[in-house]
Parts: structure tokens; sequence; C-alpha cells
């Protein structure tokens, strides 16, 4: 059930990148909140959820958008899954754990990503994808990170904690 | 059996990792239909999709709108000036079709007939990674749409549809890098080979004794099978000679902005 709660929250979001976010944004730069999330959920709630989560918001993304499955359901499940064992040791109150762990989580995402496409032998140029991450990209996601992990960090304790150890 | 629950997680990461493998494989051909789950999934999300999209390009609009104002006067003027250009080139060109017929009718000339059938469709949603490369539209295959069918807008080409599922389907547009057509310049009747750009422009490779110029209309030819023939694409903006290359390389600006596509329409 939890697992279902936090899904949601993810598909929300893929919807308002996809729909919102696309004419609202800040010189073609906006917040990637599906990752940011995921991210956090990670260091959060740890291994044994975090790439459950990966794997469905990812396969939700390749459905909605991606003209082959399983891009995004891989590179978000390796994603959340090394994150999460990375943050594992790490103070989860403190706003330093999903800062530091933000980056590596954008290189391992996209590193997944464009190895799958380069292997399928579709033609990106590695230059200009790695322009997209420009200083914009990092300020914006960064400040968005830091407004969010509270929240999330907030909203797991309350409902989704509470109810595992009630049930 | 304690080895299999000691490392449960490891072997449900890794048969996870393989069955995802197995997917991208299976489909990385690409697809004409999507499956019902597929199908249902889109069938949800597509009515949020649909009212977010157009509310926030609404806002969108009526944003550059207002930045726009200041600037409104001058535009006005210098459209005004071209009007008046444009006018006196219409009449030539009137001149210029009557005479075409008088000798189409001479030469006993057979046109390709242009007259469409269209699907009209809105856009519901962007991939929000790649941008505008690829992006989803409100008709299925149960509107009469059908995989590699070409989407227009009154300006020009759009792109061709991607998959189709019940009630939405994904259009790839021109300037996807994974997209590639056959076009030719209007003047010179050069063959082009276009193939989308990161920058959201038209990458070009033609012969290299072709004579295409900077503000030359580039159409589709019809030939590669999947767009149609004669459909605008865009103007040439810039013709580089490659060193080492035997191949010129053209930059074309499309003729639709596809940032601010809404509504399409699908060619039957």
């Amino acid at each position: 059930m939890s697992i279902l709660k936090l899904s949601l929250i993810l598909l929300i979001e893929l919807v308002l990148q996809s729909t919102v976010f696309q004419f609202l944004n800040f010189h073609g730069i906006y917040p990637d909140l599906v990752l940011i999330t995921l991210i956090c959920y990670s260091i959060i709630l740890g291994k044994q959820y975090s790439y459950k989560l990966g794997v469905i918001i990812g396969l939700l993304f390749d459905i909605m958008f991606g003209n082959i499955i399983g891009i995004y359901a891989l590179s978000f499940l390796v994603t959340a899954y090394l994150i999460s064992v990375i943050s594992s040791n790490m103070f989860k109150e403190s706003l330093l754990a999903p800062i530091s762990v933000f980056p590596i989580g954008v290189i391992i995402n996209h590193s997944v990503i464009y190895l799958i496409t380069y292997l399928l032998r579709i033609n990106i140029s590695l230059i200009e994808y790695i322009t997209q991450f420009n200083i914009i990209y990092w300020v914006v996601n960064i400040i968005t990170m830091l407004i969010a992990y509270p929240l999330i960090l907030k909203f797991i304790k309350r409902y989704i904690l509470k109810s595992h150890t009630r049930s | 059996m304690q080895w299999f629950n000691k490392h449960r997680l490891t072997i449900t990461i890794i048969s996870m990792v393989l069955f995802l493998l197995f997917c991208i494989g299976a489909t990385s051909g690409g697809r004409d239909n999507t499956t019902m789950p597929e199908g249902a999934i889109r069938v949800v999300t597509s009515p949020v999709e649909r009212v977010l999209y157009s509310t926030s390009q609404y806002i969108r609009n009526l944003y550059d709108f207002i930045v726009s104002l200041p600037s409104l006067k001058a535009r006005n003027e210098q459209l005004e000036k071209e009007l008046k250009e444009n006018q006196v080139k219409l009449a030539d060109y009137d001149m210029k079709v009557v005479e075409n017929n008088e000798l189409h009718e001479i030469l006993d000339f057979t046109t390709d007939n242009n007259d469409y059938e269209y699907i009209p469709s809105s856009v519901i949603s962007i991939d929000p990674y790649k941008g505008f490369s690829v992006f989803v539209i409100d008709k299925g295959s149960s509107d009469g749409v059908k995989k590699n069918m070409t989407v227009v807008l009154s300006e020009g080409l759009v792109g061709r549809v991607l998959e189709v599922s019940t009630g939405t389907s994904k259009v790839l547009s021109i300037i996807d890098t994974s997209s590639m057509f056959n076009g030719v310049s209007v003047k010179s009747k050069d063959y082009i080979r276009v193939t989308g750009d990161e920058n959201n422009r038209l990458k070009g490779y033609a012969d290299f004794e072709a004579l295409i110029n900077p503000g030359d209309i580039v159409v589709t030819s019809g030939m590669t099978g999947i767009f149609r023939k004669n459909i605008v694409v865009g103007i040439v903006k810039e013709v580089l000679t490659q060193e080492g290359k035997l191949e010129k390389l053209i930059i074309i600006e499309p003729s639709v902005d596809l940032s601010k596509v809404n509504k399409v329409l699908i060619i039957k």
C-alpha cells in the first residue's frame, strides 16, 4: 500500500514534468522532480524498497514516452539501488545526505541511459548530451532538492513508517 | 534455501535487470501497436495531461504576450512594410499562376493530388527528458491512426506516428536524432538527407556538387516512403563544406516552431 502511495507521487510529478514544466520553466531548464524524489526515497527508505519504486516509475516513464520499453526502468532501478547502498550509513535527518548524493544519482542515471542508447546504436552526441547539465541545471535541481527532501522525509515519517510500525 | 533467503535481494535485482534488458531487446526494433496494460495506463493519464498541457501553454502564451507588449509597435510597423512588399509580389504571383495553368494545359501535364484527408488532434504531453523529440497526441487506433502516418501543421512537416494505442499515439518529430528522411531543395532539385539535431534544428547532408544556398526552401521528396511528397520542411540557414568529407552539411531551420505546437494534423 505504501509503495502505491509513493509511486502515485512519482506519477503526478512525471505528468507535471511532461506538461506544465514544458512551458513554465527557467530558460528551458526545470527541476527533474522524478529523479529528485526517487533519490530522496532511496536515501530514506533504503535498498529494500527503493529499487521497486525505481522500476515502477521507470516503466511508467517508458510506457508514456519512450519508444523502447525498459530504458528508464533499468536506469531508475540501478540509480535507486546504488543510491540506497551508498547512503545507507548516512545520517538521514541532515540535508548533507541528499546534497552529497544527488550529483552521484544524476551521473548514474544518465550514464545508464546514455550507455543503453549507445549500445542500441541510437545516435546521440556525447558532448551535446553532457552540455544539458549546465550550471543552471545544478542550481535549479539542488534548490529543489533542499526544499523537497524535508517535505518527503516528513511525509514518509508521518504516513509510511507509522503505518508500518502499526501493522 | 537459506542461501536463497540470504541473497534474495540480489537475486531479485539481477533477475529484474535481466528482464528489463530482455524488454529493451524485444522492443528496440519499434512496435506498431502497444499492449493492453500500456493502453490502459495512457487512457487514464491522457485526460489529466491534456488539461494541464493546454492550461500551462495558455499561461505561457499570456506571459509571452505581456513581455512582448513594448516591442509590438515596432514589430507591427515592420510587418506592415513586409505586407506591402508581399502584395506587390502576390500580384506578380497571380500572373504567374495563370500563365502556368495555361502552359500546363498546353503540355497536358498531370499534377500530384495534394488534397489529403486529415485527422486533427492535439498534443497532450512531451517527453520530459528529450523535449519535443517525442510527444503524445490524443488520437489513436480507434480514430484511424496508423503507424508511420505523416504528422503536419499548416506551416509544414512535424513528424511521423511512432506507436499507436487505442486512445493516444506517440509522434517522433523530425528534430529527433533518430529521425531521418529524404528532402529536396525546391530551387536546385538536389536531394538532401535530413536528420534531427540536438539544438532543435535540422541537419541535412547533400552531394558536394549540390547548388544549395541559404534561403532555399526544402520539401519532402516522398522517396523514403514514409512521408508524403511536397510537404514543406524548412528553410536552409547555412551551407557548410566539411573538410575531408564528400558531403555538404546543411543547417535547416524547420518551418514549424515545434516548441509552440499545440494542435497537429495527421494525414490519412
